[in-house]
């Protein structure tokens, strides 16, 4: 029996020991996060409702190999649902939501879900500052964290070069970060980050499932 | 940070540099992300600029807003956890991860540990040396002839395995496997190991009755214990 609010590591270590209520217990944490970036990143709630549960059990199956010194279960677990999304978006209508993120403004209060996601209030700080980064990386940005696309299809889609795009991405990130930095900064301060992190690069789809085949 | 940072940028850093908002992303294929991580954990102001893009990429995921679904996500559930406990020998559980407030870490205090040994002792001496309760076992760590410790498995809600582990020398962390007579293994947590000293907790996905064994493997996957159970 939980009775105590364990951290979301800690529910990760029991979900990889198989323990079944621990397992409830992060779903019923995560499932609406999950779900809200699913639905951002698909824009239609029955395909977002089967990404969110792929993602879940995408969770399940890699628990084990969450290693929290590389970052934190929610950028865990939140990287792997963005991943399940995009690639029930890849699966599914590709072509059609490659379309509609033709139509990404940030200001627009358009159908594309993106826009729909980053309108959202909550997102009122990220998007304050997203709005003053230059818009090729502004664009360019939302298209790789939300949309998954790599460096080279951002390229292929904005029609611009290979390490324009790349540059576009760093310094958007870079530029976001600095924008971001101050008192009520949403990041956490330097001294409160992992000597060495880097946990979302190792949830991408490749590695990730490396890891689960055991390699 | 950037190019002003690092001065005069080497090859391999400006390689990771244009690759590295792709990395914080998590849309590397595996190839890259080894080839760059292998740069960055030897590179310091690689590493730092790494940290920011990566933790501005979290932020960026975390925004966005929640939802409720249609309908409440199904819990994932083993199809058969007695037949398919093979997920959990996927991968490493994580290092020290027992150290960042998991709930099975109060399973094991030296009370417990002690109290479950003596038990265990007790069954042993009146079973000479054979277990006969299976819902208590108890059985000491050795490696060649050499004991290191003891295990203590007690059912109650879940079958709880306690590890007292001494004199491993040389060991900084190991997970801990416990197998069954059929063969199927699975690994149940990772703990650090202090001076050849640790006290540790887990839980077994199957009844004492099934265990064979508790096997003790170091990251670099030596065997460092092995504990027979008899019940």
């Amino acid at each position: 029996m939980l009775t105590t609010a364990p951290t979301d590591e800690a529910l990760l270590e029991l979900v990889a020991a198989g323990d079944q209520e621990a397992t409830s217990v992060l779903v019923r944490r995560y499932e609406r996060r999950v779900y809200g970036l699913a639905l951002a990143v698909l824009g239609d709630p029955h395909r977002a409702q089967e990404a969110a549960q792929e993602a879940i059990e995408r969770v399940y199956r890699r628990a084990a190999s969450f290693e929290p010194s590389r970052g934190s279960a929610a950028g865990w677990i939140l990287t792997i649902a963005r991943n399940a999304a995009i690639d029930e978006r890849r699966r599914t209508t590709g072509a059609q939501q490659a379309v509609a993120l033709d139509g990404l403004e940030l200001s627009s209060q358009g159908p594309d879900p993106l826009d729909q996601a980053i309108t959202n209030e909550s997102l009122a700080a990220i998007r304050s500052k997203l709005a003053g980064l230059p818009e090729g990386q502004r664009r360019a940005l939302v298209l790789a964290a939300w949309g998954g696309l790599t460096a080279a299809e951002i390229a292929e889609r904005e029609q611009v070069p290979l390490g324009t795009a790349k540059t576009r991405l760093r310094s958007g990130l870079l530029n976001l970060r600095s924008a971001l930095d101050g008192p009520n900064s949403p990041l956490p301060p330097a001294s409160h980050q992992p000597a060495v992190a880097f946990g979302l690069a190792g949830a991408t789809h490749a590695y990730a499932a490396r890891i689960e085949e055991g390699a | 940070m950037n190019a002003d940072m690092h001065g005069t940028r080497s090859p391999e850093c400006q390689a990771v540099a244009s690759i590295s908002a792709e990395l914080a992303l998590g849309l590397l294929d595996a190839t890259e992300h080894e080839s760059a991580l292998r740069h960055i954990h030897a590179c310091d102001a690689c590493a730092q600029e790494m940290r920011a893009l990566e933790h501005t990429a979290v932020a960026l995921l975390e925004a966005v807003p929640a939802a409720t679904p249609p309908a409440p996500l199904r819990v994932p559930r083993a199809p058969q956890e007695q037949a398919h406990p093979g997920r959990m020998r996927r991968g490493f559980p994580r290092r020290g991860s027992l150290r960042r407030g998991s709930l099975r870490r109060g399973l094991l205090t030296p009370a417990f540990a002690v109290t479950a040994a003596a038990l265990a002792a007790i069954i042993i001496l009146a079973g000479g040396g054979q277990l006969s309760a299976p819902s208590r076992a108890s059985a000491q760590l050795t490696l060649a002839g050499r004991t290191l410790g003891q295990v203590s498995l007690t059912t109650g809600q879940r079958v709880a395995v306690a590890i007292s582990l001494r004199n491993a020398k040389g060991v900084r962390s190991v997970r801990c496997i416990v197998w069954q007579h059929s063969g199927r293994g699975a690994v149940i947590g990772s703990f650090a190991v202090s001076g050849g000293r640790a006290s540790w907790s887990g839980q077994s996905p199957w009844p004492i009755s099934t265990l064979r064994s508790v096997e003790l493997v170091s990251t670099a996957g030596h065997k460092v214990a092995v504990a027979r159970i008899h019940t």
